[in-house]
C-alpha cells in the first residue's frame, strides 16, 4: 500500500507524521519511507539517519557537434525554456541550469548535429533505522525542475516496491509539479494541517488537487488545540472525508523534533488503525 | 568597438537601468579611438518574456556584436552567455552618457564574479550540522 | 524599484507572517507594493485582511500538448517524453497525454506535427487589491494541477514592477524549485527566515546556496528563537563565520497564532512586536542600499 503524506501548507508536520508513522508501522511490517520533498529533504535529519548516496540523478542535455552544425538557430527557436543561446554565425550555446532535458532541440535539428550529454541534477540517498528503509531524493540547488527528481526516485523504487507492505511518501509543501508527481498513483493521500486560517486555506487546495488526481484523501489535524478547529472541520465535511487523528500542540513533540527523535503519540496508532481498514 | 548599455530611455541622457534582462532599452554605442561615433537604441523585447529574460537579452546584445555591456545587475545565466562570447561586463549607475565617458577613459571597473563577502556566487554551505 | 524577497526553504517557519508585518511597517515610511510569490498556496492576502481582490485576471504562461486522430502513427512519441507524460491508449489506438505531467516542451509535437497540437492553457489567476494598510498587494494562484509556477511568479513580479512604488516586498514559497528561483531572480536583497531546528537550518543552507548562485545579497532572521536558544546561538555563529548579516531574532509567542486567526499582521495584534520588526527592517534597508528614514526602535 502506497500512502502519501502531504498538506499544502509548509511546516504543518508532514515529516513528523511521516517518520512517526513509518517507525510505528515498521514494528510489524516492512516499511519503505520515501522523502519526496526533493527541494528540502529532512526525514533523514528527523530520524537521525546517516544516508548514503545510491545513485546520481541525471538528465540529458544537448551537446552540439561543431563540425555538423550549420548554425541555423532552429534549436534555439524550439526551446521553450530559453536555454539555448544562438548568435548569428556562431555555434549555439547551452545554459545548462535552464535545460529540462526535453530533447526538442535534438528532434528539431535538421542535420543531426545534436547528441545527448549527461548532466547531474540531483541524487538519491538511502539509509536504514529500526526496520525503516529511507530513500531520499535530493535536488541539486539551482536546478528548477524538482519533479524530475521525484520521478527518478519513483523509478528507482519501482522494482523494490513488492518487497514492502507499506510505502510512505513524504511530499513537498504546495500543490505544484513535485507534489503532483509524488501524488500520482498512491492509494491514499493524508493531508496534515493545522487549525489556522492559513492551514485551512491550503488544506482546501491540496484536497482539491487530490480530488482532481482521483486520490483518496484523509486529514490529520496537527496542533489541533492552537486555534478553533471549526473551519477545518467544515472543509473536511465539504469534501465528504474525515479527520482521522488529532495531535494537540506539545512542547515535547517540538523538542523531540529539534533533537532528531521520532515522535511517539497515541494519534499515530489511530492513524494506523484507519490505514489498515482502508487496506 | 560596440558597447551596449541597459537604459531607461532611448538616448544617452537617460539613466542606466539597473536591471539587465528587464531593462526598457539598450543604447548601443560605437566607440572608436576613445570617441563615441554612433548611437542607436533598441527596445528590449525580453522585458515581457516569462523566464530567462537575462538569457534572451544577452543573446540580443551578442547578436548586435557588442564587445562590452554596461549595466547595474546581471544574473549568472546572462553572465555565462557573456563569457561564452567574450563580452565584458561593467556595473555602474547614473547617466548613460557619463557611463560611456567613464568607459572610454577606462574608469569603469569590470564586474568580477568573486567580489563581496556574500551573494557573490561562490559560497558552499554543505547541508548538515554547523 | 528595489525588491526584498522573504525566503526560508522549509515551510511554516513564518515567512508570510513576517512579510506582512515588515510590509505594514515599511509602508509607514515608503511607497511599497507587496507580492505573494507562493502561487501554490498564497497566504499573504489572508494575513493582510484582503477578502476580495479588486481586480482579477486569468493568465496563460504555459502550453500543453493535445492529441488528435492523426497521431495514430506516432507510437514513437511514447518513450521519448522526458516527463513520462505520454502513454499508449490501446483501445483508441492513439497516444494519450497525462495533462498533469505535460510540461508543454513541444518535443512530441516536433516528432508528430500532424497529430499533436500545442495549445495555451489558462494556468493561473492574478489578483490585485488595495490593503487596509495603504499599499497594494499582487497575488497569484496556480490553477489546480497546472504547471508553470515559476513563470506565473515572473508574471506577478512583472505586474508589481509597474506599480508606483519604491520598494517591492515579496513573499516566496517553500523549497528551492522553480517558483523560488523565480522569486529570487532579480531581487536586490533576500531576507532568509529560519527557526532553531536542524531541519530548518539544513533547508536554509540549501536555499542560501541558490541565492548565492544568483548573486543576491542576503541576511538571516531567526523566528521562534527561544524554542531552542542554544541552537539559535549556533545559527548566529554560523552566520558570523560565513560573513552573513544577522538581521534579528523573533520570539515564540501565542500572539502570532492569535494574529493569524484574527487575519492581521502580528504588529497590529500587539504593539510590543513593533521594535523587533523595526530593528530587522533598519538592518535590511541598510543592505538594500536605499536612502530611507530610520525606523526608531
Amino acid at each position: 500500500m502506497k500512502i502519501a503524506i502531504t498538506g499544502g501548507k509548509g511546516g504543518t508536520g508532514k515529516s513528523t507524521v511521516a517518520t512517526a508513522l513509518a517507525i510505528e508501522l515498521a514494528k510489524e511490517n516492512k516499511v519503505l519511507l520515501i522523502d519526496a520533498d526533493v527541494d528540502c529533504p529532512d526525514d533523514d535529519i528527523v530520524l537521525s539517519i546517516d544516508t548514503k548516496k545510491v545513485k546520481d540523478v541525471e538528465n540529458m542535455v544537448p551537446n552540439f557537434d561543431k563540425n555538423k552544425c550549420i548554425k541555423c538557430g532552429r534549436c534555439s527557436q524550439v526551446c521553450k525554456e530559453n536555454a539555448i543561446v544562438f548568435v548569428k554565425g556562431k555555434i549555439p550555446f547551452l545554459v545548462p541550469e535552464q535545460c529540462t532535458g526535453c530533447k526538442a532541440c535534438e528532434i528539431a535539428c535538421p542535420v543531426n548535429a545534436i547528441s545527448e550529454k549527461k548532466q547531474i541534477i540531483g541524487k538519491i540517498l538511502s539509509g536504514k533505522k529500526e526496520n525503516v528503509t529511507l530513500v531520499t531524493g535530493e535536488m541539486k540547488p539551482g536546478i528548477e525542475e524538482s519533479s524530475l527528481i521525484v520521478n527518478a526516485v519513483k523509478k528507482y523504487i519501482e522494482p523494490k516496491e513488492k518487497n514492502y507492505d507499506y510505502i510512505i511518501i513524504d511530499t513537498a509543501a504546495g500543490t505544484h509539479c513535485p507534489v503532483i508527481a509524488a501524488l500520482l498513483d498512491v492509494d491514499l493521500g493524508i493531508a496534515v494541517t493545522e487549525p489556522t486560517p492559513l492551514g485551512n486555506h491550503d488544506l482546501k487546495l491540496i484536497l482539491e488537487l487530490m480530488k482532481e488526481l482521483k486520490v483518496k484523501s484523509k486529514v490529520i489535524l496537527n496542533r489541533s488545540d492552537i486555534a478553533d478547529k471549526k473551519e477545518v472541520e467544515k472543509t473536511v465535511k465539504n469534501f465528504g472525508i474525515k479527520i482521522i487523528a488529532e495531535i494537540p500542540y506539545s512542547k515535547k513533540i517540538q523538542e523531540a523534533y529539534s533533537k532528531g527523535i521520532p515522535v511517539k503519540h497515541k494519534a499515530i496508532k489511530e492513524i494506523i488503525k484507519e490505514i489498515k481498514e482502508i487496506k | 568597438m560596440k558597447i551596449a548599455i541597459s537604459s531607461t530611455g532611448k538616448g544617452i541622457e537617460s539613466q542606466i537601468d539597473a536591471r539587465f534582462g528587464r531593462c526598457v532599452y539598450f543604447v548601443i554605442a560605437e566607440v572608436k579611438d576613445k570617441k563615441i561615433e554612433e548611437i542607436k537604441s533598441i527596445e528590449n523585447p525580453s522585458i515581457n518574456v516569462g523566464g530567462g529574460a537575462g538569457i534572451s537579452a544577452a543573446e540580443l546584445v551578442a547578436n548586435e556584436g557588442v564587445k562590452a555591456v554596461i549595466t547595474g545587475n546581471v544574473g549568472p545565466r546572462a553572465i555565462s552567455v557573456f563569457s561564452q562570447f567574450g563580452i565584458k561586463v561593467y556595473s555602474t549607475t547614473g547617466k548613460v552618457k557619463d557611463a560611456l565617458d567613464n568607459f572610454v577613459e577606462g574608469k569603469l571597473e569590470e564586474l568580477n564574479s568573486a567580489t563581496g563577502p556574500m551573494g557573490s556566487g561562490n559560497k558552499e554551505f554543505g547541508r548538515r550540522g554547523l | 524599484m528595489k525588491t526584498i524577497t522573504i525566503l526560508s526553504g522549509k515551510g511554516g517557519v513564518g515567512k508570510s507572517s513576517i512579510t506582512a508585518s515588515l510590509a505594514v511597517l515599511l509602508a509607514e515610511k515608503e511607497k511599497i507594493v507587496a507580492v505573494d510569490c507562493d502561487v501554490d498556496a498564497p497566504n499573504l492576502a489572508l494575513i493582510l485582511g484582503v477578502e476580495k481582490f479588486d481586480k482579477e485576471k486569468v493568465i496563460s504562461t504555459n502550453e500543453k500538448a493535445f492529441v488528435n486522430e492523426k497521431a495514430k502513427d506516432c507510437k514513437e512519441i511514447v518513450n521519448m517524453c522526458t516527463f513520462s507524460a505520454i502513454s499508449w491508449n490501446r483501445k483508441k489506438g492513439l497516444p494519450e497525454i497525462n495533462k498533469f505531467l505535460c510540461e508543454g516542451c513541444g518535443a512530441c509535437q516536433l516528432l508528430c506535427p500532424q497529430g499533436i497540437e500545442l495549445k495555451k492553457v489558462k494556468n493561473a489567476v492574478i489578483g490585485e487589491a488595495k490593503t487596509d494598510y495603504g499599499f497594494s498587494l499582487i497575488s497569484g494562484q496556480l490553477k489546480m494541477g497546472e504547471s508553470g509556477s515559476g513563470k506565473v511568479v515572473d508574471a506577478i513580479k512583472r505586474k508589481a514592477s509597474k506599480f508606483d512604488a519604491d520598494i517591492m516586498i515579496a513573499d516566496s514559497s517553500a523549497g528551492i524549485g522553480c517558483p523560488v528561483i523565480a522569486s529570487i531572480r532579480g531581487s536586490d536583497f533576500v531576507l532568509a527566515v529560519t527557526e532553531p531546528t536542524p531541519s530548518a537550518l539544513s533547508d536554509l543552507k540549501r536555499s542560501l546556496q541558490v541565492v548565492e548562485h544568483f548573486r543576491v545579497p542576503y541576511g538571516i532572521v531567526i523566528n521562534k528563537y527561544d524554542l531552542n536558544k542554544k541552537f539559535s546561538k549556533k545559527i548566529e555563529e554560523f552566520a558570523k563565520q560565513n560573513n552573513i548579516p544577522f538581521l534579528g531574532r523573533i520570539p515564540y509567542d501565542k500572539k502570532f497564532v492569535e494574529a493569524l486567526v484574527n487575519l492581521q499582521p502580528v504588529i497590529k495584534q500587539d504593539e510590543k512586536f513593533k521594535p523587533i520588526f523595526k530593528k530587522i527592517l533598519n538592518k535590511t534597508i541598510k543592505y538594500l542600499g536605499v536612502k530611507s528614514k530610520n525606523f526608531e526602535c
